[in-house]
C-alpha cells in the first residue's frame, strides 16, 4: 500500500469533514445568491411596490432580531473556546444560549409574518414572493442549525465531544456561522436599501 | 495541502468582533434613514464590512487552510457573473 507523506496528506483531505461542510457552505452561496438575483431582478422590475411593501417592515423589530442571531455567533465562538479549555459545562451553556437565541429568531420572524399578513401583504404580492421565500428558507436553515445543535448536545451526553476531538462543534460552528452571514446580506437588502 | 495552526494560538478577541458587528448594525440602521446618493453603497459596504467579519474571526477562515476559502468563494466567483449580467441587462440601471 502507498503510505508516502503526499498519500497521506491526499487521504486527509478526502477525510476532511470540515473541507467538506465548506464545500457544502459553497453550494448555499450559489444558492443563496440565486434567491437574491431573482431578488432583485423583481426588485427592480416593479421598484414602486417594493417601496410600499418596505413600509410596513419594523426595523427596529428586525434590527433586535439581527442581534439575537449575531449574539448567538458569539456563542457559539464561545463554546468552541470553552470546550479547547476543557470547560465542558461552559461548552453545553452556550450551546443551550444558541439555541434560544435560535428559537427567539424565528419567533421574531414568525411575529413579523403574521403582522404582514395581517396587513395584506403575503406571498402572492410582487413583493412577498421573494420576500416569504427567501427569509423562509433562511428561517428553515435556523431551524436545522437548533436540531443540529440539540443533537450536539446529545452529543455531548455521550462524550463524543471533548477537548481532543470537537470536530461536530466546529463544523456545527461554521454553518451556524453561515447562516449569520446569509441574515446580515438579508436584512440590508430586504429592510435597509 | 491543509495546514491549520494551532487553535490556541489563533484565537481573536471574540468581543471585539462581537462590538463592532454590533456597532456596525447600529450604523447601517442609522444610515438607512438617510436620503442621499451614497446610502446604497455605504449600507452593502458595511454589509460587505461585517461579512467578512464573521468569515474571518467568527469562522476562522483567517487562521485556516487557504483551501476552505479557496471552495467557499468558489460559490461566490460562480454567481457572480449573473449579477453583472442583470446589471447589464437591466433597463433604467
Amino acid at each position: 500500500m502507498n503510505e508516502s507523506p503526499s498519500h497521506t496528506a491526499q487521504m486527509s483531505h478526502r477525510l476532511n469533514p470540515k473541507l467538506g461542510v465548506w464545500i457544502f457552505l459553497g453550494g448555499e452561496i450559489i444558492f443563496f445568491g440565486a434567491l437574491i438575483l431573482t431578488y432583485s431582478l423583481l426588485r427592480l422590475r416593479a421598484p414602486l411596490d417594493f417601496q410600499v411593501a418596505k413600509t410596513h417592515l419594523s426595523i427596529p423589530l428586525i434590527g433586535a432580531n439581527t442581534f439575537v442571531l449575531i449574539l448567538s455567533s458569539f456563542f457559539v465562538v464561545k463554546s468552541l473556546e470553552a470546550i479547547q479549555d476543557g470547560r465542558r459545562k461552559a461548552m453545553r451553556n452556550y450551546l443551550i444560549g444558541v439555541m434560544v437565541l435560535g428559537a427567539i429568531f424565528i419567533g421574531g420572524q414568525a411575529f413579523e409574518w403574521i403582522t404582514l399578513h395581517a396587513e395584506g401583504i403575503w406571498f402572492s404580492s410582487n413583493f412577498g414572493t421573494p420576500f416569504f421565500t427567501i427569509t423562509g428558507i433562511h428561517g428553515t436553515h435556523v431551524l436545522v442549525g437548533i436540531i443540529w445543535a440539540a443533537l450536539l448536545q446529545f452529543a455531548i451526553r455521550r462524550g463524543a465531544i471533548t477537548t481532543e476531538n470537537h470536530l461536530g462543534l466546529e463544523t456545527f460552528g461554521l454553518y451556524w456561522h453561515f447562516v449569520d452571514v446569509v441574515w446580515i446580506i438579508l436584512f440590508t437588502l430586504f429592510y435597509l436599501i | 495541502m491543509i495546514t491549520e495552526k494551532p487553535a490556541r494560538k489563533t484565537r481573536s478577541n471574540y468581543t471585539i468582533i462581537l462590538v463592532l458587528l454590533v456597532v456596525f448594525t447600529i450604523l447601517e440602521v442609522a444610515t438607512s434613514y438617510l436620503q442621499t446618493g451614497i446610502k446604497i453603497p455605504l449600507l452593502l459596504t458595511l454589509a460587505g464590512v461585517k461579512a467578512c467579519l464573521v468569515i474571518l474571526y467568527f469562522m476562522h477562515l483567517r487562521h485556516d487552510s487557504r483551501l476552505y476559502g479557496v471552495f467557499f468563494l468558489l460559490g461566490a466567483l460562480l454567481i457572480f457573473p449573473f449579477f453583472l449580467i442583470m446589471l447589464l441587462v437591466m433597463p433604467g440601471l
